[in-house]
């Protein structure tokens, strides 16, 4: 997959981006809606749909049985009761900051050791795989977290010092018995939800052709593919989506994150999500069979599939330019691919030939100890990241008031988010520390650019 | 065959891309052909962000008259919708600060018809949105937004403002360790959750009615909720009083933005944009408040979830005239008149280039205003009604309707050289 970086600096140019970063899917708008508007090439019917979906994603569920009839379901327990309470406008969640004292934007999976029948990780037993820190009137909620800080005071090879904070979850509550001795946890804050049709549709052969497990280009970069189970299908299928690519479609997204962060059931997943151990749980009544229909189900996957890619800003700007040129020289562009195409394969026509600029090879990277979370997610292992496209990266702050970076936003800023880098992303970590100052001032303009 | 189109942007970006020649309504853009060529369109305008306004000829547009008497006419219409919003927002003001001075029965019914008074203004300027104009996008260097999302979002958690039926105590009114002022009501708004929505016409309007429980009626919140005693109706005051001064600043600036006197204002910057542009934002706007926003978010998503909550003026059953003053707002553009004022349209303009389709649009246009009349009022009833229910039938044709005339305006578009890329049409 990387052979082509041998190449030096020509290569750099070919790296650059040309063209809009969402292919025919790009609005160019770069307010506090962002992340939120349909792709221009919707049809009216198309148009209705994704207008529902909006709504959907924007429903607050409520406890069932509820007036507000088809709306109703909520938990028994849950994250948040709303899609964009995570992924608000469509962006970023972040940890607490200061004076917060709940998970408003992310959650906590967890597991033990091994692997249950699907070849997931295994439950907790009396929890499950995810911290439930909420729960609807009469059901305890699983339990809840903190998490804290420790600084780690350092310097760039030029003396200009930087901090970066080491997040320690530390368990408040646990309501379902005493927490195994092997437990295993992992942060995890919500991603952006634009742009994902493209990503879907990126052809499995592409994946497969980037991937270098064994490193046979001996450029120290590897790439794997996750396999992981399909709860649609039923099979093994490549894992795309998650900060694991735990899961392979965005239809499996919508129902997994339903279930798990609302208490949402549906056709594919038909049961709530409540351990064996948690009776209230399982006794709480139902908001239908499922809570989330079929139609729901199709127009809520359909909106993630179709939200607009925001447009590159000042693409001609030189420091931005020089920023994106050393974004190959540092191989950050080896994993952060900028150019990814589809075909025309997908269901849905809108996303046949594009080409587009997610800035990731969705596939599994070893990013060292520092950054490890030691949990395998089906076959990535604990040190494994799926690599995250930077599209819209530098509209974050516009969109959701803050800049805090990597899955569980311990990142204060994108530098901090370079220098976490380890395993096969140490060495452009490296050169980004060791950079001259404007050099690094350059590469941070074009990642605020995208 | 192929031919090469440019898509400008606000930024000086200017894209090159193939579409096939002679279909326009469907264009077709391969983005692996797309190539950054340089400088455009207006860069550097909004302080360097971004515009939404996607559209442009591949050829330099050469119109059959002078399209500046058309251009001219719209930033007149725009100043005078605005200076009739912020002056009704004005009175409004006074209604509510009477209303808090004497709060009873009668002053709150005035403060209500003020509200219901000041709505048909705004409501026509919606039309001036989606090309990151002033209502979208501040004139300032940094990228902040317009104000849009303060004056009239929706849907409203009005929770998060103020009690609500089985939650007695909820909301910024009933937490008492916070001081209510303008900046801690902006702290909350859409914090959380985007019906997280503390500011606006939306806020005023549960302020004023409550929440609407009756069938065939609005909301009756009691004018003893702003009696003079008690700090939990205190805080309501001190509440509503602050919407009421925020509306009237936004809508300040927003009249001031469109003042051409001005020579700084985006007004006097709007009147030297190359025609071609300015047309393309004229007709942006309409086909994407046309097409997405009143068709799409505020009448199909409420027809197809059944709510109320989806209903936009639900607390005051107003919802009716948010969709006729819209649409009279696209009229008011392609016309180019306000009120009794009339100046020259886009109607114009089109008809010199193509009588047959001027023709059919007004004809789409009025049809979209007929079958929008023709939805029972009020609309929750029409909502609750079952599904292929007569009432629901109507609402359909209207859907029908309003897509068709957002179609209209991009086969407008593409008759005067402009490719309107917005999504539904």
């Amino acid at each position: 997959m990387c052979a082509l970086l041998g190449l030096g600096l020509p290569l750099a140019r070919a790296q650059v981006q040309a063209g809009p970063a969402g292919g025919a899917l790009t609005q160019a708008v770069a307010n506090r809606q962002a992340f939120t508007l349909p792709a221009p090439t919707l049809s009216a019917l198309q148009l209705r749909d994704f207008a529902f979906g909006n709504r959907l994603f924007n429903t607050n569920w409520v406890v069932a049985p509820a007036s507000a009839d088809g709306f109703d379901g909520l938990g028994p327990t849950f994250n948040r009761n709303s899609c964009s309470g995570c992924h608000l406008r469509d962006g970023r969640g972040r940890p607490p900051i200061a004076g917060e004292t709940t998970l408003d934007s992310m959650l906590v999976r967890m597991s033990i050791p091994g692997r249950a029948a699907h070849g997931e990780p295994k439950p907790v037993p009396g929890y499950g795989l995810q911290l439930n820190d909420r729960a609807i009137p009469g059901v305890r909620a699983e339990g809840a977290v903190q998490i804290s800080y420790v600084e780690m005071p350092s310097n760039y090879a030029d003396g200009e010092p930087y901090s970066l904070r080491r997040p320690q979850v530390e368990w408040l509550q646990a309501n379902f018995g005493d927490l195994p001795d092997n437990l295993l946890i992992s942060a995890r804050v919500a991603p952006m939800v634009f742009g994902l049709g493209l990503l879907e549709a990126i052809p499995a052969s592409d994946l497969r052709k980037r991937a270098d497990p064994q490193d046979r280009d001996n450029d120290g970069i590897s790439g794997r593919i996750n396999r992981v189970y399909d709860v649609i299908s039923g099979k093994t299928a490549i894992g795309r989506f998650g900060w694991k690519a735990n899961v392979p479609s965005l239809e499996a997204q919508v129902v997994s994150a339903a279930q798990g962060d609302i208490g949402l059931t549906s056709v594919p997943i038909p049961v709530e999500n409540c351990a064996p151990e948690q009776s209230a749980c399982r006794a709480a009544l139902s908001g239908g069979t499922p809570e989330l229909d079929e139609s729901f189900v199709r127009r809520l996957t359909f909106y993630n599939q179709v939200l607009a890619v925001p447009a590159r800003r000042a693409p001609s700007d030189a420091q931005a330019l020089h920023g994106e040129q050393l974004f190959a020289r540092f191989q950050c562009a080896s994993c952060h691919s900028p150019t990814q195409t589809t075909d025309d394969q997908h269901p849905l026509t809108l996303l046949h030939q594009q080409t587009f600029h997610p800035y990731t090879d969705l596939l599994l990277h070893d990013m060292g100890e520092a950054l490890s979370d030691q949990r395998p997610d089906f076959k990535a292992s604990g040190r494994e990241w799926r690599t995250p496209p930077l599209w819209g990266l530098g509209l974050v702050k516009q969109v959701n008031d803050h800049e805090l970076l990597l899955h569980d936003g311990r990142a204060r800023g994108f530098a901090e988010a370079i220098l976490w880098h380890g395993g096969e992303a140490e060495k452009s970590a490296e050169q980004f520390r060791s950079a001259p100052k404007s050099e690094r001032d350059a590469l941070l303009a074009f990642l605020r650019s995208l | 065959m192929r031919t090469s189109i440019k898509l400008w942007t606000a930024l000086g970006i200017a894209i090159s891309l193939p579409v096939a020649h002679g279909q326009p309504s469907t264009p077709s853009i391969t983005a692996s052909t797309l190539a950054f060529v340089g400088e455009g369109g207006e860069g550097g305008e909004a302080g360097g962000v971004l515009s939404s306004y996607q559209l442009d000829p591949f050829t330099p547009s050469t119109f059959k008259i002078d399209p500046q008497p058309v251009i001219l006419s719209y930033i007149t219409l725009v100043a005078k919708t605005y200076s009739a919003a912020y002056l009704s927002a004005l009175t409004l003001q006074r209604a509510i600060d009477a209303m808090l001075e004497n709060p009873n029965s009668a002053t709150l019914a005035r403060a209500r018809r003020a509200w219901l008074a000041a709505r048909p203004a705004y409501l026509q300027s919606e039309a001036f949105r989606y090309y990151e104009g002033p209502i979208d996008q501040a004139a300032s260097a940094t990228q902040q937004a317009g104000p849009e999302p303060r004056l009239n979002a929706w849907p409203l958690n009005e929770a998060v403002i103020d009690a609500v039926r089985g939650a007695p105590s909820s909301g910024l009114i009933h937490q008492l360790d916070i001081p209510i002022s303008r900046a801690s009501i902006l702290r909350l708004d859409q914090a959380q959750d985007e019906a997280d929505v503390t500011t606006g016409y939306h806020a005023i309007e549960f302020l004023l009615w409550g929440q609407d429980f009756n069938r065939d009626g609005p909301g009756t919140r009691p004018a003893s909720d702003f009696a003079l005693d008690g700090a939990v109706n205190s805080r309501r005051r001190t509440y509503l009083f602050e919407l009421s001064r925020l509306l009237v600043d936004d809508l300040k600036t927003l009249n001031d933005a469109w003042r051409i006197s001005d020579r700084q204002s985006y007004a006097a910057r709007f009147s030297t944009l190359a025609p071609v542009e300015a047309i393309g934002r004229m007709l942006a706007g309409l086909a994407m408040l046309t097409a997405e926003e009143l068709t799409s978010e505020r009448l199909t998503v409420a027809l197809d979830s059944g709510s109320q909550e989806d209903e936009h003026s639900c607390f005051s059953d107003n919802t009716h005239n948010d969709f006729k003053y819209d649409l009279r707002g696209v009229r008011n553009v392609y016309l180019g008149e306000y009120g009794s004022w009339r100046g020259t349209g886009l109607s114009a303009l089109l008809r010199a280039h193509d009588a047959q389709l001027d023709r059919e649009l007004l004809g789409l246009l009025s049809q979209a205003e007929k079958a929008l009349d023709a939805i029972p009022q009020p609309f929750d009833q029409m909502l609750a009604s079952p599904a292929g229910s007569p009432q629901r039938e109507k609402a359909e044709v209207a859907v029908q309707a309003l897509y068709a005339l957002a179609a209209g305006f991009k086969r407008g578009g593409a008759a005067l050289g402009i490719l309107v890329i917005a999504p539904g049409v």
